[in-house]
């Protein structure tokens, strides 16, 4: 991702005139973006036409995927062959697991929930639009929230870590979402050790000194935040998608398989999972846990490879 | 990692006597596999001490579950925990490896 300054020209489009006044609403809080709205793909194939024409484009495009005529991933398809190289992105107010087989299908990494805060919509946004704010765990929590961070170098370690993790978030997350968070630390942290750096499963690792493994966390007022670093950057934001895919499709092939459960667990249990990925360079999964119920059934793709 | 071997009404079971974690599943694994090995294939694993299951123990189980089939035995999980039944039910394996 190219960094984009200045302000910003985007089309959204949805067919709900609700939706577009929400995201009005949304959108009219920053100065730095210019809003234009679509209320079909149709229409937004116009436009964008026009404005192509008129020798000015749009910075991102992000449709609603079930509309009447051309649906999400047709209109998105439709503006790749006029604008190859402009950003794209997908909101839904239904199951986002629905659609992530067509996903996987149409390279859609990144499907963003209408029924979550204001706040995280924008900020997601902004993350696709700017390709900043993207790694941290700052970009995840209120402004100047402490946040305490460890590195690992042994599974003894990370074990003891998590133990001490989930002591904090005791005190915040009611029992369900303790289940859920430290089946998401086991998986990433595993993950992060072993497939990262190739060790064998299941046995006691010490990681050499280049091999860097960090976890970060921290909490606000409305939400717990883990972050889990690796150097390795093995993975890749296909592997990510298909695994997903794997966990919420499974083929009968899938389903009595060894491996490759971990990410569809950690995304099912957690509030929100993100994945961030510099190829060959880091890897970086964000945990977000919210201290209530709310948002518990929106869990959005968000899978970012710069 | 102590593990208990008994043997009930012609199933060879076996208890972990701790949790089964990531960094020790393959003392489990290791201990079926020798089992299997001396000719059991009617194999059962006891996880009253096993909180929850992960992704990395889901595989060793379904690896199990799937050399005990071919055998023509038969492979089964007992005493299990809500949070355990629950991973299974996620995973659908659930429809894959029994349990008691």
């Amino acid at each position: 991702m190219n960094k984009i300054s200045g302000t910003k020209k985007i089309l959204i489009v949805d067919d709900s005139p609700t939706v577009r006044g929400i995201f009005n609403d949304i959108f009219s809080l920053r100065t730095d973006y210019e809003t234009d709205y679509a209320e079909s793909g149709r229409e937004a194939i116009g436009k964008l036409k026009e404005t192509l024409a008129a020798g000015d484009t749009y910075n991102f495009i992000l449709t609603d995927i079930n509309m009447p005529g051309l649906d999400g991933f047709e209109t998105l398809d439709a503006i790749k062959q006029i604008a190859p190289d402009i950003r794209t992105g997908m909101i839904t107010g239904f199951n986002v697991d629905d659609y992530i087989n067509m996903a996987l299908e149409k390279g859609v990494f990144n499907i963003i929930c209408k029924m979550d805060p204001p706040e995280e919509i924008l900020r997601t946004v902004d993350n696709l639009v700017t390709g900043e704010g993207i790694f941290g765990i700052e970009n995840y929590l209120e402004p100047d929230t402490s946040t305490i961070r460890h590195r690992i170098t042994n599974t003894r370690q990370l074990k003891e870590l998590i133990e001490e993790i989930l002591d904090f978030a005791r005190t915040i997350l009611d029992e369900e979402k303790i289940y859920g968070l430290k089946t998401g630390l086991v998986e990433v942290g595993t993950n992060a050790i072993y497939h990262a750096y190739g060790y064998e499963k299941g046995t006691s690792v010490e990681l050499k000194e280049s091999e860097e493994v960090t976890i970060e966390f921290g909490r606000d007022s409305t939400r717990f935040v883990v972050v889990i670093n690796d150097t390795s950057g093995a993975l890749t934001k296909e592997k990510v998608l298909t695994q997903l895919n794997k966990g919420i499709n499974p083929s009968p092939e899938d389903l009595i398989a060894a491996g490759g459960r971990g990410i569809f667990l950690t995304r099912f249990l957690s509030d929100k999972l993100i994945v961030n990925i510099i190829p060959h360079k880091r890897t970086e999964i964000i945990l977000i846990m919210y201290l209530t119920k709310d948002y518990q059934e929106s869990k959005p793709l968000l899978i970012n490879q710069i | 990692m102590k593990i208990q071997v008994r043997e009930e009404d012609g199933v060879v079971i076996i208890k972990p006597e701790e949790e089964i974690h990531f960094d020790n599943y393959k003392e489990v694994e290791e201990k079926i596999n020798t089992l299997i090995n001396e000719g059991n294939t009617n194999i059962a694993i006891d996880l009253e001490n096993v909180s929850q299951l992960y992704s990395m123990t889901l595989g060793m189980l379904n690896k199990i579950a799937a050399q005990v089939t071919e055998m023509g035995g038969r492979f089964s999980l007992r005493n299990i925990t809500s949070n355990v039944r629950k991973m299974l039910k996620m995973t659908r394996l659930d429809k894959i490896i029994e349990t008691r």
